[in-house]
């Protein structure tokens, strides 16, 4: 029999969005790095088994692990994270996904939400999302990027950001993502929105005094790298993106200081950690 | 949902079949200025390397103004430093560095594999004193190649001396000046063969500085320089493009790096900054043929002149009309399928349920209409009115 191939309308109006009834799942997506752990090397265990405790069933939920040094159009980045995601939803039988991401983590969020004829998988995934937690997303990009890109070595605690020149490196430059923004991706200023809600928090300073206890959370030489990061930055950043960046595309959930303790700001190492409560407003939103 | 039965197939085709009786041929409305819409195709030597085949649709509602959707500008790129790379004889010598705000950071980022001696580092101020670090210069933060000026020690031209064992790229961050550079490409889409064209300032809060030196290279995906930035009669710079590139990484843009040296209020300033275009080989495009049927909401059928065989992606936004008689966005609808070189059509549908829950009704209209080829990651047209699809 010759192949009928897939025809799909997807109608946004008729999926489950409002209810959220079924099986509620969780996934957690890291941002650039090519992570082989990132449970234990990116999110932390106690940050992932504090949030999911908000689920109905704490036990469904997924730490996606894939190649985000490349473009996020590459099959190890977005065609790995449609994979993971696909397999999750599958296995477990979601019919209600929750997603947060951190840093670049949200641009492969949004290469799904806005190109979903690029791969089969893509509508059944936009489709099980509730929405997007998007914490820190460098939605415009950051001028470190352009730094590293043009030459500019930082020191090696951001190594974890920036140290290895890569294509995600290069893709967050500010005038390539204004380029992939107004082409390729979709919820940012004068663009149709995102066929899921894509809500961000932002970090919006960095605390580096040996002396302030708030600057030991998330790791004290990470925070200090940060530190000197924000000469290339605005005076509101969380020490790698400016704070328009991170608000740049879809809606601005919160700013830390709003809702953190202390209130203290979340610099952009703190904010994939159980920082200030961070990890309690996540718990509350799934 | 895939269609893997007789009844299925069956089913899809008598849908089709019923859908086409109900069309009314169409075109589409010329290109305007500032859309991007080639007027032949070229065949592309790159391959194609979409993830998927067979063609996927998704549709799905907005909740926007038509002022929220507006065609956005190329990227406007803005600078108060500089970058240079400093050769190891140079910054044995001593290299002249122009500081027009008190305070600047520099930092030195010696190559990969090279070093740089941090205790070598003298800075000489304008007045001719000689600084080190503690001494009229003070770290920033942790790293040890980065350091600002005190300032007290003002603006002028300062001149780093320091030992290295290789080349040495050079930061200015002059953060807070309101000297800054601007440059913006006319385009952010540009044809191979075509011309790159960007318009560069400086500004000094709102007055433009005079007598400014600009010089800039383009750089493609590869990060090979494919020629200079020239002034053209306009003021602006232009560079042209090759009229064949290698194949660089799909999806990846070609950089065009500006600087710029002014004298301002008898001080030198030095600027720099980069942008991005991108550069397509127009590899199919809308012939300007359509298909409308509004039998079941709206079905466009869209006709391609296809050069060369890829995976295809046509988008557009379908605005309405609404109580008030002003034009509104309702959907966002994508469709993609794997196309061969030739004449073919790929369908944008809009579902009758989903315009009614909207509230809008005709004349309806498609605007930001795109074509891309997913496969070579490339912009291929761009419009932001498409077609009008008046009441039946």
């Amino acid at each position: 029999m010759s192949r009928c191939t897939v025809l799909v309308l997807a109608l946004s109006l008729l999926a489950p969005t409002a209810a959220h009834a079924g099986v509620t799942g969780l996934a957690f997506v890291h941002g650039t790095g090519k992570q082989t752990n990132a449970l234990v090397d990116y999110w932390t265990a106690d940050m992932v088994n504090s949030v999911r405790q908000g689920l109905p069933n704490p036990a469904i939920y997924t730490v996606i692990n894939c190649d985000f040094e490349q473009y996020m159009w590459d099959p190890e980045a977005a065609g790995c994270l449609a994979g993971q995601l696909s397999s999750f939803i599958s296995a477990k039988k979601i019919t209600d996904l929750v997603v947060i991401t951190h840093s670049n983590g949200g641009n492969m969020l949004r290469w799904i939400l806005s190109n979903p004829t690029y791969d089969s998988r893509y509508p059944n995934i936009i489709n099980k999302i509730r929405w997007v937690d998007a914490l820190a997303p460098s939605s415009l990009g950051t001028p470190l990027a352009n730094a590293v890109t043009s030459g500019t070595v930082f020191e090696q605690s951001l190594g974890w950001l920036l140290g290895y020149n890569s294509e995600a490196v290069t893709m967050q430059q500010t005038d390539w993502m204004a380029f992939y923004n107004a082409n390729w991706l979709y919820g940012t200023a004068g663009r149709p929105a995102l066929p899921r809600e894509f809500w961000a928090v932002v970090g919006t300073d960095v605390d580096s005094s040996p002396l302030d206890s708030d600057s030991y959370c998330g790791g004290y030489s990470l925070n200090v790298g940060l530190e000197t990061t924000q000469w290339w930055l605005d005076d509101c950043s969380d020490g790698f993106l400016d704070c328009s960046s991170q608000g740049g595309a879809g809606y601005v959930w919160f700013e830390d200081i709003e809702y953190t303790a202390g209130p203290e700001p979340l610099s952009h190492a703190q904010s994939r950690r159980n920082c200030f409560g961070l990890d309690l407003f996540l718990r509350n939103d799934v | 949902m895939t269609c893997t039965t007789r009844t299925c197939c069956l089913a899809s085709v008598l849908l089709l079949l019923s859908a086409t009786a109900d069309a009314a041929p169409a075109r589409l409305l010329p290109a305007a200025a500032g859309d991007l819409a080639p007027k032949d195709t070229i065949a592309s030597p790159a391959p194609s390397t979409a993830p998927t085949s067979g063609p996927v649709r998704f549709t799905w509602p907005i909740d926007q103004a038509t002022d929220d959707l507006t065609p956005a500008a190329p990227h406007r790129a803005e600078s108060t430093g500089f970058t240079r790379t400093l050769t190891r004889a140079a910054l044995h010598r001593g290299v002249s560095v122009p500081v027009s705000r008190p305070g600047a950071l520099l930092k030195l980022s010696p190559r990969p594999g090279r070093t740089l001696t941090a205790d070598s580092l003298v800075v000489v101020d304008p007045g001719g004193r000689v600084h080190t670090i503690g001494d009229g210069l003070r770290r920033a933060g942790s790293d040890a190649h980065a350091f600002t000026l005190d300032p007290a020690l003002g603006a002028g031209t300062f001149v780093v001396r320091a030992a290295a064992d290789g080349d040495i790229h050079l930061d200015v961050r002059e953060r807070g000046s309101d000297i800054v550079l601007a440059v913006q490409a006319a385009a952010d889409v540009v044809l191979l063969g075509d011309s790159v064209r960007i318009h560069a300032s400086v500004a000094r809060g709102a007055q433009v500085v005079p007598g400014v030196r600009f010089t800039g290279r383009l750089v493609d995906p590869g990060g090979r320089e494919r020629g200079a930035l020239v002034r053209g009669r306009d003021g602006d710079l232009h560079a042209a493009l090759p009229t064949r590139a290698e194949a660089g990484p799909n999806g990846a843009l070609w950089t065009l790096e500006v600087t710029a040296e002014a004298t301002v209020d008898g001080l030198a300033v030095r600027r720099s900054v980069t942008t991005a275009v991108a550069v397509t080989v127009p590899t199919a495009r809308f012939t300007g043929a359509a298909d409308v049927d509004q039998a079941h909401g709206v079905r466009v059928d869209l006709e391609l002149d296809v050069a060369s065989a890829s995976r295809y992606a046509v988008t557009a936004v379908l605005h309405g009309t609404n109580r008030e008689g002003a034009s509104q966005p309702i959907a966002v609808s994508q469709s993609a399928d794997d196309l061969a070189p030739g004449r073919r059509r790929l369908t944008l549908e809009f579902d009758a349920a989903a315009i009614a829950a909207s509230g809008m009704r005709a004349p309806f209209e498609l605007r930001d209409l795109r074509l891309a080829d997913q496969g070579r990651m490339s912009v291929l047209h761009r419009q932001a009115r498409g077609l009008p699809v008046t009441a039946r």
